[in-house]
């Protein structure tokens, strides 16, 4: 939607048998970046307004969370092995990945519905909005990333591992999010179920990947977990505040799985949103 | 050249999705499953049948026909919000809808923020906002509250900030849906100038409206739909003389109105016309009294509630309004009547516009669902007085008399130079 002379003559045809052209997605996408851009900031401006403590929810929901379950699960003995602070540490380098992964599902899982009102009046890409929502929520993960890890330097754990991996925890993390986040919120267009389950699976991932230490499951489930990009980022997040090398190969399988799952959400969302009025 | 092209357009609407709205999945599953696929599509509707038309560059085009004639659907097909079943349409160049003003306008964000948030999805370039920024806001009138959450607006405020943003759009294609429909009359005014500034300065405009006048005021073309189909194109006047006129039973019935949503407070039921012998009709001589009578039901307790008619020519806009006394109403069905004398209107087509009202705020709303026709054709006593302008017909004669001899004036005249 340039301005550009040449862009004026441009003919724009829309036909009932449309099929499905990605690199027209994408360029068209591309023309409305500024339609993105305002959608961020919407989310962003909009989500902690009105509210005293503002954004630093964004870092409060991750660690109360890791403190609670550090308090119940050592009540329990379940995480008996580890030292006091390995316990928290062990807890938070779950939650505060976790945390923006499952807002960001969350909320693009709802974002079509949500704003039903401006898909049936208005037309513009509309990969654009889910992705708007789920990237919100990786710019909280960068500020929840650096609260963990002032946690860590004031516990004098090792740090900078974890801080030279993260953007690439990061990536694989909000790939995974949009991946699922466009699939579910192009189904619970046509089916509100979706919007009831997804909170429902994603406490079951939290139990898989962050509750349950990745040792304790059984071979066949590792090996499968092995795969996972969520597992990968929850793993590594450990293991760098533990100290341990970093092995970039171990990401590269899990790496592949969310590239996987982006393109399919992606591809599934474009096939399904030309009906997204109808339904709504 | 053609700046839109529609070709054989249909569109239809599955009747199980438009009554649900969406699906459980269960459902989905058991149709799937227990329903052949070719039962599953006949429970269809179509919206639209074979729409062709196009629109030359610079051109403007009105669109107009009764509630759920195909006009939204239509537009929301040009707009892309949703695809054509059938056929295909083409433009030329940056299209831009106005199908709702104020789209994602965020109560919390201030109005700022909000001229930037909507620009941006109606496809402006934040380049282009930037620049059009201060027009925008003085269009608007709201300048003292640009940094103030919108949440804090009034509604009229609501509505002018989100208009000037519509209006400063820029692109080849206006698609416009009765937006004008918002704001005091002089903003209307307003908006209705820009509009035609956009269709005079060679830009292509498709709009859909009720308001007849509008339509004519601005458009050169236009098309009536009626149960999805093209019935009439061609010359604006020449369709919406179509228009009125195919609305006109010769015997005259009172007009049943479509129902307000369930949860509204009150729905307007019908509308009848009647003559002094209590028959109904849609057709009366000039200066031949009438009766209307408006029957409506109050479903919850309402305080000050008001009911109202506006008589509308398709010509000249509004011509009059009249309000009952507010008041505080029961649940139960209500008759309101109102007879005009000796109406002194010219010889035409109006419509109604039709009103139930709490505390000022609209009930229940409409407009264009009924008309009267006054006929030509006289009562014997009444003199018509050769087919003058304007839309009030002034009974009395006008009477012309000799005040002085020409030669006096010319003298007197005289005098008064020395």
């Amino acid at each position: 939607m340039g301005g550009c002379p040449e862009e004026i003559n441009a003919e724009t045809i829309i036909s009932a048998d449309d099929r499905l052209f990605l690199f027209a997605t994408i360029r068209e996408a591309w023309d409305y970046r500024d339609l993105f851009r305002a959608f961020l900031t919407r989310d962003l401006k909009v989500r902690y307004r009105q509210s005293f403590l503002g954004a630093a929810w964004v870092v409060l929901q991750p660690l109360l969370t890791g403190g609670l379950l550090a308090a119940a699960l050592n009540a329990l003995g379940v995480l008996g092995d580890l030292g006091g602070r390995g316990r928290l540490l062990f807890l938070l380098a779950g939650t505060v990945p976790w945390t923006s992964f499952a807002s960001g599902v969350n909320a693009a899982t709802s974002s079509v519905e949500g704003n039903a009102q401006l898909f049936r009046k208005i037309y513009f890409p509309r990969l654009l909005l889910p992705l708007a929502y789920v990237t919100g929520t990786a710019l909280d993960f960068i500020i929840a990333v650096i609260a963990l890890a002032l946690i860590a330097v004031a516990l004098s754990m090792p740090v900078t591992g974890m801080v030279a991996i993260a953007p690439a925890l990061m990536a694989i993390q909000f790939a995974t999010a949009a991946g699922l986040g466009l699939a579910f919120a192009a189904l619970n267009v046509q089916y509100r179920d979706v919007k009831h389950a997804v909170p429902f699976l994603l406490q079951l991932g939290f139990l898989v990947t962050v509750l349950v230490p990745f040792e304790r499951w059984p071979a066949t489930i590792r090996a499968l977990l092995q795969a996972s990009p969520m597992t990968a980022v929850t793993r590594t997040f450990r293991g760098a505040l533990a100290g341990t090398p970093i092995s970039l190969m171990s990401l590269l399988v899990p790496a592949a799985t969310a590239i996987v799952i982006f393109l399919v959400g992606c591809v599934f969302f474009e096939w399904r949103q030309r009906q997204i009025a109808d339904f709504l | 050249m053609n700046s839109i092209t529609v070709e054989g357009v249909w569109k239809d609407y599955r009747l199980g999705i438009q009554r649900a709205g969406t699906q459980r999945l269960g459902e989905a599953l058991r149709q799937a499953l227990f329903t052949p696929s070719r039962r599953r599509h006949e429970d269809r509707i179509w919206a639209l049948r074979e729409i062709d038309f196009s629109v030359a560059q610079g051109e403007a085009l009105g669109v107009i026909g009764r509630n759920g004639a195909g006009k939204s659907t239509l537009l929301k097909i040009l707009s892309r919000v949703t695809p054509p079943t059938r056929g295909r349409l083409r433009y030329r160049g940056r299209l831009a809808s106005l199908l709702e003003i104020g789209a994602g306008f965020h109560g919390e964000l201030t109005g700022r923020e909000n001229i930037y948030l909507n620009g941006a999805i109606l496809g402006m370039r934040r380049s282009e906002i930037a620049r059009d920024f201060d027009n925008i806001v003085a269009f608007s009138g709201v300048e003292r509250f640009i940094d103030t959450p919108v949440k804090h607006y009034s509604s009229g405020m609501y509505m002018r900030l989100a208009f000037s943003v519509a209006a400063h759009l820029e692109g080849e294609i206006l698609l416009v849906d009765e937006v004008l429909a918002v704001g005091d009359v002089e903003f209307q005014h307003k908006c209705l100038r820009r509009m035609g500034a956009v269709a005079g300065a060679g830009r292509t405009v498709v709009f859909v409206s009720h308001d007849l006048t509008a339509v004519q005021r601005l458009c050169s073309r236009a098309v009536l739909l009626d149960q999805g189909r093209i019935v009439c194109a061609g010359d604006t006047a020449k369709v919406v003389a179509t228009y009125l006129s195919a609305g006109e039973p010769n015997s005259g019935q009172a007009w049943s109105l479509p129902a307000a949503p369930a949860e509204s407070s009150a729905s307007l039921l019908r509308l009848s016309l009647e003559d002094d012998d209590g028959r109904p009709r849609h057709v009366f001589r000039l200066f031949e009294a009438w009766t209307l009578r408006l029957s409506f039901e109050v479903r919850r307790t309402t305080r000050h509630f008001m009911c109202a008619f506006g008589l509308i020519s398709p010509h000249a806009g509004a011509i009059a309004t009249q309000w009952s006394k507010p008041r505080d109403v029961e649940p139960g069905l209500y008759e309101a009547r109102y007879r005009w004398e000796a109406p002194a209107l010219a010889a035409g087509h109006y419509v109604f516009a039709l009103g139930l009202s709490t505390y000022e705020r609209p009930i229940h709303f409409l407009e264009d669902q009924c008309r009267l026709t006054v006929s030509e054709a006289t009562a014997a006593e009444d003199v018509v007085r050769g087919s003058g302008s304007g839309i009030v017909l002034l009974r009395e004669d006008l009477e012309v008399r000799q005040v002085a001899d020409l030669q006096l004036t010319s003298l007197s005249a005289d005098t008064a130079l020395r």
